[in-house]
């Protein structure tokens, strides 16, 4: 595994050697040190309430606290769904992100088996962030991180998850991203402010 | 003149050819992981918007029910049902404009019920009577909720060009009417402005998936709508924030109705642009 990673962190996308699959190819750029992957929590994505965005929305900041929150409608298999996936909430369902990132980097994922080889290669390098201490979560509560990186839980699977994000696009000024959900990244909590 | 042979064309056309013709996507970024949904897609996104919106009310309304029963310590009830009556509150009132609903006693004594306070713990009075109103208020978003999804069904086979105009018309129709200012069901509670505040940017929230569609076919049009959604956004702001009680012939409805007039004018306007 380590030595995969290795390989595969060296090599980079663009360079992959053409006999390594697509998975490998994805799983190049999103690799780290420890044969993980940066991306948190995506088992637990799939237990996300559906109804999560709508809980905090306030696309015009009506209720006068500064702060204005979106919601993104994208395509989905059935119609448009509420967007979950990446910084720009450009998908659904992770698979659909999967296929949005391969043809930005030039990898083909139209194959419904490519696809599942991805998410079980994606899912299994996944850290499974546990939740934050009550201690943590009222710090971050305290200096105001919570409007945005809300300290909400949700069950999956019998299991606690607090993904510390309201899944709405705002924009600091460098154009509209979604909250960054912080789950599984404890310093994040103790953070001064982006910037910290 | 030599534009006359076209209009000539266009003139004898059947209207139903002009309905069916295809809203072509505004053009893509190489590279871009910004996806688009089609002019159907935008449409129909907008009706899912409001079904959902308000299905998210009936979720959280059955969570403080689950709480209930569960017999979680009243404050930790009580915070939660306070969350969700803003949720019910919000949603029910953004899709009204779809559900056609006014007031709702449900809703209303949910939101009283969630504000009442109990000291002394079992609370059993007060947690039975709380469970009581989010159940009752839960239904009722159920029920609003089956007419929204209703509304979006019944489109499912639509073609985009008539459905973009239908419902950039619908809007426009409730900004220009005033069922946005009637019915208000949390007056007494003191939160006139942000009903009415809800009513209207639901409303107005459509515009953000079809404003695509409405910019490549006349650019003008779309910068007509962005510049008096923003002026009746800052009237919104200015005439319901700390608004407790509006008076349906005051002077801070007048000025949202007027600014909501002039908004519904820009949507007839992009209406027009799809239909023959």
């Amino acid at each position: 595994m380590r030595a995969l990673a290795a390989a595969l962190l060296l090599a980079g996308a663009a360079e992959a050697d053409p006999r390594w699959t697509a998975a490998d190819r994805c799983l190049a750029c999103h690799l780290t040190t420890d044969g993980g992957i940066d991306i948190v929590g995506l088992s637990a994505m799939e237990g996300l309430p559906p109804e999560w965005p709508y809980l905090y929305e306030d696309a015009f900041d009506l209720d006068g606290d500064g702060i204005a929150g979106v919601m993104r409608m994208v395509s989905g298999e059935a119609g448009p769904v509420v967007a979950r996936y990446g910084r720009k909430l450009a998908a659904g369902r992770f698979e659909d992100f999967a296929k949005i990132a391969g043809a930005a980097h030039g990898i083909d994922v139209s194959d419904t088996a490519v696809l599942a080889g991805i998410r079980a290669a994606f899912e299994a390098r996944s850290p499974d962030p546990a939740p934050p201490s009550d201690t943590a979560l009222a710090r971050f509560e305290e200096r105001g991180c919570a409007d945005c990186h809300v300290t909400r839980s949700f069950e999956h699977e019998g299991t606690r998850y607090v993904p510390l994000s309201d899944f709405l696009m705002h924009d600091l000024g460098d154009g509209p991203a979604r909250t960054a959900p912080l789950w599984g990244c404890d310093e994040c909590l103790e953070a001064d402010g982006h910037e910290g | 003149m030599r534009a006359l042979p076209f209009l000539l064309l266009a003139a004898l056309a059947p209207p139903a050819a002009a309905q069916d013709a295809t809203v072509a996507a505004p053009a893509k970024l190489a590279g871009s992981y910004d996806p688009q949904l089609s002019a159907k897609e935008a449409v129909l996104a907008n009706w899912e918007l409001m079904a959902s919106g308000i299905r998210a009310g009936q979720v959280v309304s059955r969570q403080v029910v689950a709480l209930a029963d569960e017999g979680v310590p009243y404050p930790h009830l009580a915070r939660q049902a306070d969350f969700a009556q803003r949720t019910m509150v919000q949603r029910y009132a953004s899709a009204q404009w779809v559900h056609e609903g006014g007031e709702s006693a449900a809703i209303r004594a949910a939101v009283v019920a969630a504000g009442t306070e109990c000291a002394a713990e079992p609370c059993a009075a007060e947690r039975e009577a709380l469970r009581a109103a989010f159940l009752a208020a839960g239904d009722d978003l159920g029920a609003a909720a089956a007419v929204a999804r209703g509304a979006l069904t019944e489109r499912e086979d639509g073609v985009d060009a008539a459905l973009l105009s239908e419902q950039l018309s619908l809007i426009a129709d409730y900004l220009e009417g005033r069922d946005w200012a009637e019915g208000l069901t949390l007056t007494d509670l003191g939160r006139d402005g942000e009903e009415v505040a809800a009513r209207i940017v639901g409303a107005i929230s459509i515009w953000r998936n079809v404003e695509p569609y409405v910019g490549l076919t006349d650019p003008e049009v779309d910068e007509a709508i962005n510049a008096a959604s923003e002026r009746l956004l800052r009237t919104l702001r200015r005439e319901t924030r700390e608004a407790g009680a509006l008076d349906p012939e005051g002077p801070e409805l007048t000025a949202i109705a007027a600014a909501a007039g002039a908004l519904a004018g820009e949507f007839r306007r992009a209406a027009a642009l799809f239909v023959a």
